[in-house]
């Protein structure tokens, strides 16, 4: 298994330089002087603008500035905005405490309800818990959720005052933006829930089990539930990416700091060493969940194991 | 790789030993369809909806770009039926004309999607080797950024209007496509069919057309259906952080984001843009999950 | 190389593991009762975005200002247009032709860090703002044609300029000239701002949090307030957090559930609809500077055209767009100074009134005639415009009025809303006819500068690419002259020589809008509006 670890974790390099490389040639090619965008609309002599240009490390040739980049990376530096001054390092750091905590209280709230929901449904099927459940489901992935997430806070912290509206740090601040982020990825989670839980009903194993005798609630949990969990860790995991970095609209509501929206702004603001050091973050979360999801297999499937 | 519709409907056995339309399989998925109250709700509603946008002038006596300031932020009433903005615009002309841009906004974007996809993983998954290896890289590439990210940031590059919108939300989607198609492909190259055809001499574009290409349909209409109904809502995502349809162009989300301020003080200029974009897409999906069971044989009764 | 990167990425890996124990370890900051009720003496400010760094000397954002007035003190401070009260300065002297200016300072004064305020702080604070490694912005546009700082003695520095400065007392009384900590830059680097800021003012920075929160303290031994305040010592609240959020309608909702007892940035739309409230005080307070704007690119065809710069003028509906877009709280605007500007002309609003018969018939007389669809044509090119703007919603409101009110006299806007990078291409390259401005200032030179010298167009921020010689005479004219009598004739003779041009078109007249709880008493704001100083503020109640 650590072999196996390492092999995917050297393997992870190239994906990573190949997206750092990517980023660093397409932030060039789009037009926009870093300079001048950071000069914006405040006045400055084309002396003025070539200095700044120079203290950003503009005026040097591409590769030079890609190369010391690389070296840095190398060492462990991400280097510094040039916007704020600040290391990328500890801009990031800033971020995902808050990001990392939405991501998963929300993961929380859409695992249960998806799971739920889906299941419920599925072996229910047909009946109105059926029609009724992915009634819900279906809500969920036709909400848009800057529209949700207004409505929770019109409800539940203008007119009842039960949790706050907006920031970070503490339990009830987390409660509103979750249930947002959360109902609305369930839906995709409860769908596909119910559709692996029908499929695996219907297969012969199942018959087996239920003809040996065994409890219903047994079967569920010993064959059903086992055996779709394969399919739904899958998707699950490939949620919690997006719950972690994609979260950008329901920050942006909740007035959370988060990766997504530095990353946004970053971009925006053509900071190239901010724009690297979030895209890395954000590849690094993307492999590090792939991995667990396939570590994970090995422990629901003993067909599967890893050389 | 599973992907957000079930593994079957991708291997569908039947649709693996279809050559080719010998007999006509769509008749079977319409009797299907007919039969799935959600699909026939969801396809009434859409094509509601359809008309309502088509006959949009019919419909209202009102211009959807022209001002009115001294009929400003009326609350529904007889005149206005949702009201009026800021502007004094009537709302309810707003919202159908917003019908056709979101609806064309959703198709727009998913058929790039496709267009971008499909090729993507035809060949990938045709000539495997070390074309699928430098291809399913890309396409992993793109699959390591969350999908609203990476459209923001592709409009972030590109400028915020709704061509890059829909191009963002076209592109963030592809590859999604691309897998689904690839894995369809996988299955169907090493049929006895396309061993045969190859025997007879036919290229490699005609055999990937003709023989492999059908095997996809399925579960392309499926995602692609159900992909339309997320496209509004990502374009309306867009629109709503000013980075999609601008002003005063009256896709949903545009008006949503207009009406963000005004959430105190003219809750009518949220609430029906709102509820526009939730029954569009809620009828989309309720149509594309019967089109998933219709084409999807082992989940039929 | 991918051994180091390998654990480069476990390490960073570990981050997003360690910061979730960690998140789910914060204190919880909940207190009983209702969840999110405010420690006494603690006032929460609700901020309408974030911003680059907290070092006042080196940031573009008038938040940081805001945030900063804590932070620092200022050598003086400005109570009326051109009326300054000591600061840190007891006492100060320009020399004739405001080329040198020597300030007397305060001898008790120490850093939060301990260190003592002295002559030596004030040179490596201002000898570090024309440093182009600090890339400092709005402090550097403040301290104008600096030339060096001279310690006269331990409490007597002299500020000289290469080139005559009436200005330099107005930047000075700003918090961005506001005198840092030289112990504290040098052990800190890069740090400072970024992550650090130690200054001498009533509050002390406890904890910044990029993107959410700016946590002040009060400093126990501030004993050194300026005499216009109503106190002297430590400031009467504990704690003053900034709280950073950006949408509209959530700001307004942290105040209306307590959350926030401050907030700034009321939306007009709301402003009513408050004004009523029992629970809430809004102050209004007219924006210094030059208020809504819209610059007109003289090099480009067909704004190059006077009488085309003329119609524009007076073909926008101004009272109109200050109702329909802000809601009648803005005013409509009459000269590229707001009223309360030192040396407005009001005659200017005569001039500039809207007037769209006008309009047509200088666009009648100037050749341009109305096509088939109403658009007017002249020697087969078209009456349309080029119009860049940047995304907030505000600024499209604006754009679309503005779009809507030149159709009916035959001028046809294209709108181009672009991505600030391709905004700022457009601009500076003058590929826009149009392009909106704001600007807030207290000094009427460096706003006219900033507009119409011939030194800031063709990619600056004169982007009107206004070029005469009359004009920048004027405004060096303007720099030079410390004399109120003579001031404002310049200042007059400016704002009537750009309308005579018809180098802009004036829109609206911004108020500052505040909201707080009724609890919280006696807000100090700076008569330019852009300052709320919570020194002498205690919450009641």
């Amino acid at each position: 298994m650590l072999q196996y670890l390492v092999k995917r974790a050297i393997l992870a390099v190239p994906t990573m330089l190949a997206v750092s490389g990517l980023v660093f040639l397409v932030l060039y090619l789009v037009p926009g002087d870093p300079a001048a965008i950071f000069i914006g609309d405040r006045p400055a002599t084309p002396e003025r603008l070539a200095q700044i240009r120079h203290v950003m490390g503009l005026d040097r040739p591409l590769l030079s500035q890609y190369a010391d980049y690389l070296r840095k990376l190398g060492r462990g530096d991400l280097g510094r905005s040039i916007h704020t001054n600040a290391s990328v390092h500890s801009e990031l750091l800033s971020r995902v405490g808050s990001s990392a905590e939405l991501a998963a209280a929300a993961f929380a709230v859409a695992t249960a309800l998806g799971l739920g929901l889906g299941l419920v449904s599925a072996l229910r099927r047909g009946t109105w818990v059926d029609a009724g459940a992915m009634l819900v489901a279906l809500g969920g992935v036709s909400m848009p959720i800057f529209w949700l997430a207004s409505m929770l806070i019109f409800v539940f912290s203008l007119k009842l005052g039960w949790f706050p509206a907006t920031g970070f740090g503490g339990w009830n601040r987390l409660v509103l933006p979750s249930l947002a982020l959360g109902f609305i990825s369930s839906a995709t989670l409860a769908r596909l829930v119910r559709s692996s839980v029908l499929d695996i009903l219907g297969q012969p194993y199942v018959t087996t089990a239920r003809s040996k005798g065994l409890r219903e609630p047994a079967v569920i949990r010993r064959h059903v539930m086992r055996n779709a969990l394969v399919s739904i860790i899958t998707v699950m995991g490939l949620q919690f990416g997006t719950l972690l970095s994609g979260a950008v609209i329901t920050e942006t509501v909740f007035a959370r700091p988060g990766v997504g929206k530095l990353l946004v702004d970053a971009i925006l603001n053509k900071d190239i060493p901010l724009v690297q050091g979030a895209v890395l973050f954000v590849a690094v979360v993307y492999i590090v969940v792939n991995l667990l999801v396939d570590i994970s297999y090995a422990y629901l499937d003993p067909r599967i194991r890893y050389q | 790789m599973h992907t957000l519709i079930p593994a079957s409907a991708t291997s569908d056995p039947r649709a693996r030993l279809r050559p080719s339309s010998l007999r006509s399989p769509w008749g079977d998925v319409l009797v299907q369809l007919a039969r799935s109250r959600g699909a026939v709700t969801g396809g009434i509603i859409l094509a509601v909806l359809l008309v309502a946008a088509v006959g949009a002038p019919l419909l209202t006596p009102y211009d959807s770009l022209s001002m009115r300031p001294e009929e400003r932020l009326q609350p529904p009433n007889r005149a206005h039926l949702f009201g009026t903005d800021v502007f004094g615009r009537d709302l309810w002309t707003r919202v159908l004309y917003g019908s056709r841009i979101s609806l064309r906004t959703g198709v727009i974007s998913i058929t790039l999607a496709v267009a971008l996809g499909v090729p993507l993983g035809l060949t990938s998954g045709y000539y495997g080797g070390s074309v699928d290896r430098l291809l399913m890289r890309l396409v992993d590439l793109m699959l390591t950024f969350p999908g609203i990210l990476l459209a923001l940031v592709i409009i972030a590059i590109l400028g915020p209007n709704l061509l890059n919108a829909m191009l963002a939300v076209g592109i963030s989607a592809s590859p999604t496509y691309a897998r689904v198609v690839r894995a369809s492909v996988l299955g169907a190259r090493e049929q006895v069919y396309v061993d045969a055809a190859r025997a007879i001499g036919c290229r490699d574009g005609r055999i990937m057309v003709r023989h492999i290409l059908p095997n996809t349909v399925a579960p392309i209409i499926v995602l692609g259906t159900l992909g339309v109904a997320g496209a509004i809502i990502s374009a309306a995502a867009l629109s709503y952080l000013g980075l999609g349809a601008q002003p005063p162009t009256p896709e949903w989300g545009a008006l949503l984001s207009e009406g963000r301020n005004y959430l105190r003080v003219a809750w009518w200029m949220t609430a029906f843009p709102g509820l526009a974009i939730m029954i569009a897409v809620l009828a989309i999906n309720l149509l594309g999950d019967g089109l998933r069971d219709a084409l999807d044989p082992r989940l039929r009764p | 190389m991918e051994r180091i990167k390998r654990r480069e990425l476990f390490r960073r890996a570990g981050w997003g593991l360690g910061a979730l124990a960690v998140s789910q370890m914060l204190p919880r900051l909940s207190m009983p009762g209702r969840a999110y009720a405010q420690a006494t003496g603690t006032l929460t400010y609700g901020m309408a975005g974030g911003f680059d760094t907290l070092d006042v000397t080196a940031t573009t954002f008038t938040r940081v200002g805001r945030i900063g007035l804590h932070l620092v003190d200022p050598l003086v401070w400005q109570t009326q247009p051109g009326q300054f009260a000591p600061g840190l300065a007891t006492s100060w002297t320009a020399s004739p032709d405001a080329t040198s200016y020597t300030f007397k300072l305060r001898s008790d004064v120490r850093f939060h860090d301990g260190t003592p305020l002295t002559a030596e702080a004030v040179k490596v604070t201002f000898d570090r703002i024309v440093d182009p490694e600090t890339k400092s912005q709005t402090a550097f546009s403040f301290i104008g044609p600096y030339d060096r700082t001279e310690v006269v003695d331990p409490y007597t520095v002299r500020v000289r300029f290469k080139s005559p400065y009436a200005a330099f007392l107005d930047g000075a009384s700003t918090p961005y000239l506001g005198i840092i900590s030289p112990a504290a830059l040098t052990k800190y680097g890069k740090d400072f701002g970024p992550v650090v800021f130690v200054g001498s003012g009533p509050f002390i920075l406890q904890s910044y949090h990029a993107d959410a929160e700016v946590a002040l303290i009060r400093n126990p031994n501030y004993t050194w307030a300026s005499r216009i305040f109503q106190h002297n010592g430590a400031p009467y609240l504990q704690r003053l957090v900034y709280r950073i959020i950006p949408e509209d309608a959530t700001r307004l909702a942290t105040l209306e559930t307590g959350e926030t007892l401050f907030i700034e940035d009321v939306p007009t739309s709301d402003y009513r609809r408050l004004r009523g409230a029992r629970n809430f005080t809004l102050l209004e307070i007219p924006q210094a500077g030059s208020g809504w704007s819209m610059m007109m690119n003289q090099q480009r065809p067909p704004t190059s055209e006077v009488a085309v710069r003329r119609a524009i003028m007076h073909g926008i509906d101004g009272a109109g767009l200050a109702k329909t877009v802000w809601d009648g709280v803005f005013k409509p605007a009459c000269s590229p100074l707001t009223p309360n500007m030192f040396g407005f002309d009001s005659n200017t609003c005569k001039a500039t009134a809207y007037n769209p018969d006008l309009a047509k018939r200088l666009l009648d007389e100037a050749g341009w005639r109305p096509g088939p669809d109403g658009i007017r044509t002249k020697d087969g090119q078209r009456l349309r415009l080029e119009f860049f703007l940047q995304p907030p919603t505000k600024n499209q409101e604006m754009a679309a009025f503005v779009q809507a009110s030149l159709k009916p006299i035959g001028i046809e806007v294209n709108l181009n809303v672009v991505a600030r990078a391709a905004y700022l291409d457009a601009v500076r390259s003058g590929r826009h006819h149009l392009q909106f401005w704001w600007e807030t200032g207290t000094d009427p030179g460096g706003i006219l500068r900033i507009l119409f010298h011939s030194s800031n167009a063709g990619g600056g921020t004169n982007r009107n690419n206004y070029k005469n010689q009359e004009m920048d005479r004027l405004i060096d004219q303007i720099d030079a002259t410390a004399d109120p009598q003579k001031r404002t004739e310049l200042v007059v003779r400016a704002q009537q020589k750009v309308i005579d041009d018809a180098v802009m078109a004036y829109l609206a007249d911004p108020p500052s809008l505040y909201a707080h709880a009724r609890t919280v008493q006696n807000v100090w704001v700076d008569w330019g509006g852009n300052y709320p100083y919570f020194y002498d503020t205690r919450i009641g109640g």
